[in-house]
């Protein structure tokens, strides 16, 4: 029994290492970074609107807004 | 109007770059070797300084690095007491050659048959590519290690720099030597241009030119602090030097007068070569890092790209033109 379970665990691993490998083979690669860089500014740019590090954020969900100091009634 | 320039940052270096070296035009362009003291030279397309690869095989701190006019075969000179010569297509080490010490220079030929290399062991040696087996023609006579080797005079005779502040002039088929100039002090650099059999050392704060057949000084010219290399443009209207202030100088050469400066580096710059077409200048650090500079700033040449006041907006409008390298899609 336990050896059909750790060779169904094997099977498992070794479809996930294929799912991985075909996952990285079908990534596009560029070979000059020149080009890789303007690739990387223009999806920066296409997506500025939704990049809070550009457009900022509400200061009511900001988690690292200025505390102001706390009044004791 | 005091110029600005971005210059094209070639980071992957992690010790002081100490030696470059432009190929030829090729049918793809021109090629950039440096040289490192982490041991791994790097072979880089010259106009964007894309990084093609790494020559891996090295043990000690590599000196010196070049490459052949069509950019097929690559040499270096280490502190592992050996120079290599490296398929610069594939990265393979084709040849590795033993030397007794640190090996400080190395030179192909113009038909890259033939390798000159010098180092600590005060000797010039000459070997055959086509034979490399065989032992190599050596050149005794420089009495401390030998920091430069270079083929003058259409491969028929050799300049060599060394720490005994000499530079002599040797003849390749005698192998005597033919002339020698003697400094108060020690040469830090030497380029030899062969349009023209022009000599470019530099020792001290001083630039100078001379004729390299002859050895008669040309001319001297001295720069605001002392200078490590220095490089002749191709057409010969300019000339650049960086050393230990960190700063690339620009000068025009029939006038000696200094046209700009730049700054840059984090370092001392080791090395400064103009590439093969004269568009741009590549300097070595001892930051680790080779920068990449407009010899005409403002134009639009390999990522540089000149971008107009008006397609800034709100930029400074007292700046005439901002060159940002602007990446072509």
């Amino acid at each position: 029994m336990s050896g059909k379970v750790c060779s169904s665990n094997s099977v498992i691993q070794a479809q996930k290492l294929v799912d991985q490998l075909q996952l990285e083979a079908s990534m596009e690669r560029i070979k000059q970074i020149s080009l890789t860089a303007a690739d990387l500014v223009r999806y920066c740019q296409d997506h500025r609107r939704s990049d809070p590090l550009l457009t900022g954020i509400a200061a009511s969900s900001n988690p690292f807004k200025d505390k102001k100091t706390c009044v004791l009634l | 109007m005091a110029m600005r320039q971005t210059p094209l940052t070639c980071s992957g270096h992690t010790r002081p770059v100490v030696d470059l070296a432009f190929s030829g035009i090729t049918p793809y362009g021109y090629f950039l070797i440096s040289a490192c003291k982490d041991g791994k030279p790097m072979l880089r397309q010259g106009d964007t300084g894309d990084w093609i690869g790494t020559f891996l095989g090295h043990k000690g701190a590599v000196w010196g690095a070049t490459l052949n006019t069509d950019a097929t075969k690559a040499a270096t000179a280490a502190a592992d007491f050996t120079a290599k010569v490296w398929d610069a297509v594939s990265g393979d080490e084709v040849l590795t050659l033993a030397h007794k010490h640190i090996v400080k220079t190395v030179t192909f030929t113009q038909d890259s048959n033939c390798l000159l290399t010098a180092g600590n062991d005060k000797l010039l040696r000459i070997y055959d590519l086509s034979n490399p087996e065989a032992a190599p023609l050596e050149i005794a006579g420089h009495t401390s290690a030998i920091k430069k080797a270079l083929w003058c005079n259409n491969d028929k005779q050799i300049l060599s720099a060394a720490d005994d502040k000499t530079i002599r002039l040797w003849d390749r088929s005698s192998m005597e030597e033919v002339k020698t100039l003697t400094f108060d002090t020690s040469v830090s650099s030497m380029e030899y241009v062969a349009d023209g059999e022009i000599l470019v050392i530099t020792y001290g704060k001083t630039i100078a030119f001379y004729n390299a057949l002859s050895l008669d000084l040309i001319k001297t010219v001295e720069a605001p602090a002392p200078i490590n290399s220095a490089s002749l443009h191709p057409e010969k209207d300019f000339f650049v030097a960086g050393g230990e202030d960190f700063k690339l100088y620009k000068f025009d050469y029939s006038t000696k007068e200094e046209l700009e400066s730049y700054k840059g580096h984090f370092g001392p710059v080791h090395c400064v070569r103009f590439s093969p077409d004269g568009e741009l200048y590549a300097s070595g650090s001892e930051d680790g890092t080779l920068r990449l500079w407009q010899t005409a700033v403002g134009k639009t040449y390999g990522l540089w790209k000149c971008v107009l006041p008006e397609d800034l907006g709100a930029e400074n409008s007292e700046q005439m033109y901002t060159l940002a390298p602007e990446i072509k899609a």
